[in-house]
């Protein structure tokens, strides 16, 4: 039954794809994580790459590290949490070959920023590396909790027919 | 790579949306897809239960703080059928 050929007018098939596309980004929208949150958890994301960054044997940043990591757990572990108390369960794990990809790149690019702000300061002298460093990667992370909830990236749909 | 059909089960305008709905979630409470959809509890059963003999979703009924809580998700059959159904929606309109 479900795969009897059936046509439809070209018309009805983009009002479909329109309304389909409608309904993912209003549950998106309707999922996104608290303002409050989204800022802690970015905050502890520049807290380790800028702690990563300011490293020696004869300080403490390291400290830093641990703290900024075990507060971006915490912090995720309870949107997870809140998010399945009102009756969502987020996919964390990546699905789809799209989504594989996007979150091997944002790796990829987390990795290099983390690097880079160290090794400018550490190899080239450059003092305030690891303040760009952490602020790149908080912003970053703050936008892409704010835009892609879901992990998700829309395509807008184009076609008026 | 299995080639884009129309899915006539999916293709019902509240069942798209419960596919569209799960799709961007792993699993999503029967309440909030009932307040995503604006319709009633009957309706929203109805529904699932056509897409539940067709493989599409899978319903788990658990007790949760002693509230009883129906965690609905899309299965892989589902969520393949789902994406199926979209290729041949933007076949029809010659997107792709």
């Amino acid at each position: 039954m479900n795969n009897e050929k059936q046509t439809i007018s070209k018309e009805e098939a983009a009002a479909t794809l329109k309304s389909v596309d409608s309904t993912k980004r209003d549950a998106i929208q309707s999922f996104r994580i608290p303002l409050l949150l989204i800022t802690l958890i970015s905050l502890s994301c520049s807290l380790v790459v800028f702690s990563w960054g300011m490293t020696e044997h004869d300080n403490l940043w390291a400290l830093g590290m641990y703290i900024g990591s075990a507060s971006f757990g915490i912090f995720v572990a309870f949107y997870l949490y809140t998010f399945r108390l009102l009756g969502i369960k987020v996919s964390v794990l990546a699905r789809t070959k799209d989504r594989i990809k996007s979150e091997l790149l944002l790796l990829v690019i987390f990795a290099v920023i983390l690097i880079f702000g160290r090794q400018f300061r550490v190899y080239e002298g450059f003092e305030y590396a690891p303040h760009i460093a952490a602020l790149i990667s908080g912003g970053f992370m703050a936008y892409l909790l704010y835009k892609y909830p879901a992990g998700e990236y829309l395509q807008e749909i184009k076609h008026n027919g | 790579m299995a080639k884009a059909t129309f899915d006539t089960i999916i293709h019902a305008p509240n069942r798209l949306q419960i596919c569209a709905l799960l799709d961007t979630t792993k699993e999503l409470e029967f309440q909030i897809i009932k307040e995503q959809l604006d319709v009633s509890d009957s309706v929203v059963s109805k529904h699932l239960k056509v897409l539940e003999d067709a493989n599409y979703v899978r319903l788990i009924k658990k007790t949760e703080f002693t509230r009883q809580r129906t965690w609905v998700s899309l299965t892989p059959k589902g969520r393949r059928s789902f994406k199926l159904h979209l290729e041949e929606l933007k076949r029809i309109i010659g997107e792709t």
